[in-house]
């Protein structure tokens, strides 16, 4: 058996306090290279902050994540960055781009901080503005942009380093229905077309439905899928 | 209602930018604190000599002078002429004691009752109990004095202290008080045969004051003898006054501008607050809250946060003018006159004046944020990239204002006037010009950084175009950083010019080889001058290695203008060589100084007064009362910014009987042993009956460049100052700008950048700034040095003075605006280096 793209063993994570209930309580969690899992779950049961530890955005407290052999509970700082800049890509609900680089300057920038060669950023960057059908909009602001449009930017900025796990959360949650499985597909085909792992957090039944595999969280561990999970909607 | 939920809006985000805030509110209490310290400053220095002069002169509302003080026995045969009228003979002058300048008075204890003039706690009675000894210890004691409280505690003097001064030991024989403390501080008081032997001037009194009523003093006026004139003393005071008027506009000037770099930094920090709330201020909007409303409301914030500041700056003020009063007392005895201030005399009216500037000028600085905060459409508002396209169109209509304003600022500076006001006025406006301009040199010159060093490296890349896409920031903090290190470099060019200016003037005037000061010096440079006879002159003259001598005597001189120092000179072969002539009289102008009825002036006279050679003036004479003179050259003397007057000796011996002599320069033959050559003439002096000092020229002009340095300490004091303020300015305007960035930082960190490329660019972006600020600090700086030296220095001291560029200033001042940026970019960067990457990620 192939080794787990990402595997997460008993982590426990907790914000502020150590009396503080912990927002993620002994979980697990293992995810087969190129697989696409959706994490569903309410508001505040921790399915961003597993994703944030999985990206190495926030150092582990206790128990052990594995991305792709690289050990991230015992990483610091500079090798989080590190994986981050080489195998993992992030896209957010609120797209965070910077609002003072041009559509184009936000995608080069995961290749301008890893050092990748002008024509070959240029090379993909074009390719990539095409796949996500922004070329004529290339030179502009993200503010001056849909909210689709702003989406389909971050998920170029997310992949253009060609990372081998994507994570996103809540990718559609900004966005209409129409425009929201535009996006969706996107992600799908991009995913297929380098045969990148990706770990969804969602709050659509529709969107976690598109994933190979469907888990949910609750008070900060993983439970059982049911149809009447509250917290799951439709768009 | 909606009011308090809009302060309590505003209070909140003022809470959670705590450093911000305060940063903010440093700024506003440093520029204000400078602004209060000066005002303080001054009028301490305004009410020391009021009350030094009530101390003096008491109820005495004239006086009358002569041209070389008044004899003894002319002064009692006027005192015994009019048994109705108040008079008290006076003898004054200033002398060192324990190494303090301290005035000392003679005075007739039995005339003093009238005067009241160290009443009301200190008569000379003898029953006065607030007087220690009264008239009996005066009969009695060998050379008694007396010294007031103050001057007895700050020179730690003791009853029955021997008190050296001149050629006599006196003795402390009690104090005395008067009303206010500060008004008698460094005076001494005695009896007017001790104060003439103690001062040298023995046989004469300096003047006659009186009580007059206007008809008294109308019809006495018309009987005086020719050589007398009376005088108002309410005039003198404000002639007095008046010498210093142009120091003082010079330092409210200096920290005028101090507040000026602060109202950029108010500026930059309420535009900051105001950028970074602008999706608070949408959404105000959108729920029905009107512009007018958030214009009051940020506008209101100015006026609340500038108060608080404004008050504690008042304090800080207090404190900065403690120590600014030393430096400030220091320049004016050194230039003017003698000013005993120990402590600052605190008014409401000027602590008023600090409060209203501070607050209006941060209310003032606020407006342009607070109609930032109310314009635009609500949607409009919610788009960061908006902001920096409204700045972008900006940029060419503030540098069009920039211009227009350096031409007005040209135009004032060039106006025909001599006014220093005017002056300071087109400066400030030049400035103001040239920082409007800076934003879009800013963006010019980033830009061509951009292009030049963009490729060659990712992080570079980065933190360049992050900067000029950042122009609504960026460019205000590099104009407040470049406007205050213009300053510094314009008032080390103007220091820099002067200083080599009285360099060279020294080395052209002090063309003897050595100099015999006769008499005690008083401490502000001027001789007691003493008797010295043909004789001995002629043997100094005859010493194996003299080639010959001149001698001069500095004398009060009344003229038709204002009383100036009169130097009487008797010239030796290399004397006209001493002095570099800015105007001549056409029939040659030290030919008709030696052979004719005439008088040199100094510059500052010949400005002050538009006088010209050729011109006639009226000098009061001994002999003749006034008498006029034609002026027969003007030359150059950085000596006294009230301007000097020199006569030949013969034509002094002629109208005024004095023959004293103050100094003596000594020239050495080339071909003689200079040391042999001191060593006999030191030998001859040692013989005179009084003192005398020998200096060579370099000791000379060593000692005047030292004062002349010590009377720029407090414009250096002012510089740094405001080069603080600059200094919080562009720390808090990058510190604004990289914790605005933050998320965009944290975007960069989970895109793959690390620590250290987020620190490299802040780094670079700080040193970007620096650059900026720097270079364009340049222009300014030289532009203002020119304005300081050509207009606001011949204006306040009426000296001209060829500009100096030293080698070093440039590369300094460049070095100085990237060491202030590169510092104030540390915090930042280590402060963002520790930042939640998800709680950024996650905020919106």
């Amino acid at each position: 058996m192939s080794q787990p793209a990402v595997e997460v063993t008993g982590i426990t994570h907790r914000y502020n306090t150590a009396s503080q209930r912990p927002i993620l309580n002994d979980l697990s969690l293992s995810l087969a290279a190129g697989e696409t899992l959706a994490l569903v779950g309410a508001s505040g049961s921790g399915k961003s902050t597993l994703l944030n530890l999985i990206g190495g955005l926030e150092p582990v407290q206790e128990g052990y994540v594995r991305v792709f052999n690289e050990t991230l509970h015992d990483a610091n700082n500079a090798l989080r960055t590190e994986l981050r800049r080489s195998i993992i890509g992030f896209v957010y609900q609120a797209f965070n781009l910077i609002p003072t680089l041009s559509v184009v300057d936000n995608i080069r920038l995961p290749l301008a901080l890893a050092g990748v060669h002008k024509t070959e950023q240029d090379k993909r960057i074009n390719r990539l503005l095409d796949t996500v059908g922004l070329t004529d909009k290339k030179n502009a602001f993200p503010d001056v942009l849909s909210g689709g449009e702003q989406q389909r930017v971050a998920i170029a900025r997310a992949v253009v380093h060609q990372p081998a796990l994507l994570l996103a959360d809540e990718p559609t949650g900004n966005l209409d229905a129409s425009t929201g499985q535009q996006v969706l597909n996107l992600l799908q085909s991009l995913v297929a077309e380098h045969n990148t792992t990706l770990l969804m957090v969602t709050h659509s039944l529709k969107v976690a439905n598109c994933a190979d595999r469907i888990l949910a969280m609750n008070d900060g561990q993983l439970v059982e899928m049911n149809d009447n999970t509250d917290s799951i909607n439709t768009w | 209602m909606v009011t308090a939920l809009l302060f309590r809006s505003s209070w909140r985000f003022h809470r959670q930018h705590p450093l911000q805030l305060m940063l903010s509110m440093f700024g506003i209490i440093l520029g204000v604190g400078i602004v209060t310290s000066v005002l303080i400053t001054n009028h301490s220095a305004v009410r020391a000599f009021a009350l030094s002069s009530e101390a003096l002169y008491g109820r005495a509302t004239h006086q009358i002078v002569a041209a070389n003080a008044i004899p003894d026995e002319q002064a009692a045969l006027f005192i015994r002429s009019n048994p109705s009228l108040t008079i008290a003979p006076i003898v004054e002058s200033e002398a060192l004691l324990n190494g303090t300048l301290i005035t000392l008075v003679g005075l007739d204890p039995f005339r003093e009752s009238e005067f009241a003039r160290l009443q009301p706690n200190a008569s000379m009675s003898d029953s006065d109990s607030n007087t220690q000894v009264g008239v009996t210890a005066l009969l009695d004691a060998k050379n008694p004095i007396w010294a007031s409280d103050a001057t007895a505690e700050r020179l730690k003097l003791s009853l029955g202290d021997p008190i050296n001064m001149g050629e006599l030991e006196a003795t402390l024989v009690g104090t005395f008080r008067t009303a206010s403390r500060a008004a008698s501080d460094g005076l001494l008081v005695t009896d007017i045969s001790v104060a003439q032997a103690l001062s040298n001037k023995r046989g004469k009194v300096d003047r006659l004051e009186m009580v007059l009523s206007d008809a008294e003093a109308n019809a006495l006026s018309t009987t005086l003898p020719a050589q007398w004139r009376l005088q108002a003393t309410a005039q003198r005071q404000a002639t007095m006054q008046a010498m210093t008027k142009g120091f003082q506009i010079n330092l409210t000037a200096m920290s005028l501008l101090a507040l000026l770099v602060g109202m950029f930094l108010i500026h930059n920090t309420m535009t900051f607050a105001v950028l970074q709330r602008r999706e608070v201020f949408a959404v105000k909007r959108l729920v029905g809250i009107p512009a007018s409303g958030l214009f009051g409301i940020v506008m209101t914030e100015a006026l609340v946060f500038s108060a608080i500041a404004s008050l504690i700056g008042l304090l800080v003020g207090i404190l900065i003018a403690q120590k600014l009063l030393q430096l400030t007392t220091q320049t004016i005895n050194d230039l003017y006159f003698v000013l005993h201030v120990q402590q600052i005399h605190l008014s409401p009216w000027v602590l008023l004046a600090g409060l209203i500037l501070g607050i209006g000028s941060s209310v003032l600085a606020a407006t342009l944020a607070a109609c930032e905060a109310a314009s635009g459409s609500a949607m409009q508002a919610r788009r960061r990239s908006a902001v920096e396209e409204k700045t972008k169109t900006l940029l060419p209509w503030l540098l069009l204002a920039g211009l227009v304003f350096l031409t007005l600022g040209a135009a004032l500076a060039w106006f025909p006037s001599q006014s220093l006001l005017l002056g300071f006025g087109a400066l400030m406006i030049v400035i103001m010009g040239y920082g409007l301009c800076i934003p879009w040199l800013s963006q010019r010159l980033l830009n061509l950084l951009q292009t030049v060093m963009g490729q060659t490296h990712v992080v570079v890349s980065l933190a360049l175009g992050s900067l000029t896409s950042n122009m609504s920031r960026t460019g205000l903090a590099i104009a407040a950083l470049a406007v205050a290190v213009s300053a510094t470099l314009g008032v080390q060019i103007m220091i820099g010019s002067f200083r080599h200016s009285v360099d060279n003037w020294l080395t052209q005037t002090l063309q003897s080889d050595f100099y015999i000061t006769l008499g005690d010096t008083d401490g502000t440079g001027r001789s007691s001058a003493g008797q010295t006879n043909n004789q001995w002159l002629q043997k100094l003259n005859e010493i194996n290695g003299v080639q010959d001598i001149s001698t001069g005597l500095v004398v009060d001189a009344v003229t038709n203008f204002d009383t100036f120092d009169l130097l009487v000179l008797s010239p030796s072969a290399i004397s006209e060589s001493s002095y570099e002539w800015l105007d001549t009289h056409p029939d040659g102008s030290w030919q008709m100084f030696m052979n004719e009825q005439s008088i040199l002036i100094s510059e500052p006279l010949a400005n002050k007064y538009s006088l010209s050679s050729g011109s006639m003036m009226r000098l009061f004479t001994e002999t003749d009362g006034d008498v006029a003179f034609t002026v027969a050259g003007v030359y150059r003397d950085y000596g006294s910014s009230h301007g000097r007057l020199v006569i030949r000796r013969s034509l002094y011996d002629y109208y005024w009987n004095n023959p004293r002599v103050g100094s003596i320069g000594v020239n050495v033959n080339t071909a003689a042993d200079r040391t042999s050559t001191i060593a006999a003439v030191r030998e001859h002096t040692n013989q005179l009956p009084i003192p005398a000092r020998v200096r060579d020229n370099i000791s000379i002009h060593a000692e005047s460049l030292a004062i002349f340095d010590r009377t720029f300490s407090v414009t250096r004091v002012l510089r740094w100052l405001t080069m603080g303020v600059a200094f919080i300015g562009i720390f808090s305007a990058l510190l604004a700008m990289h914790l605005e960035r933050a998320r965009d930082f944290a975007i960069m960190q989970a895109s793959g950048g690390s620590h250290h490329q987020l620190r490299q660019i802040i780094a670079l972006q700080s040193l970007a700034m620096g650059i900026a600020a720097g270079l364009l600090a340049i222009p300014l700086g030289l532009l203002m040095s020119e304005m300081l030296i050509h207009i606001i220095n011949v204006r306040s001291f009426g000296w001209s003075m060829a500009s100096t560029l030293p080698i070093s200033a440039i590369p300094q001042t460049f070095l100085l605006a990237l060491a202030s940026a590169a510092l104030a970019g540390l915090y930042p960067a280590w402060r963002l280096s520790r930042q939640s990457l998800v709680s950024e990620l996650r905020s919106e």
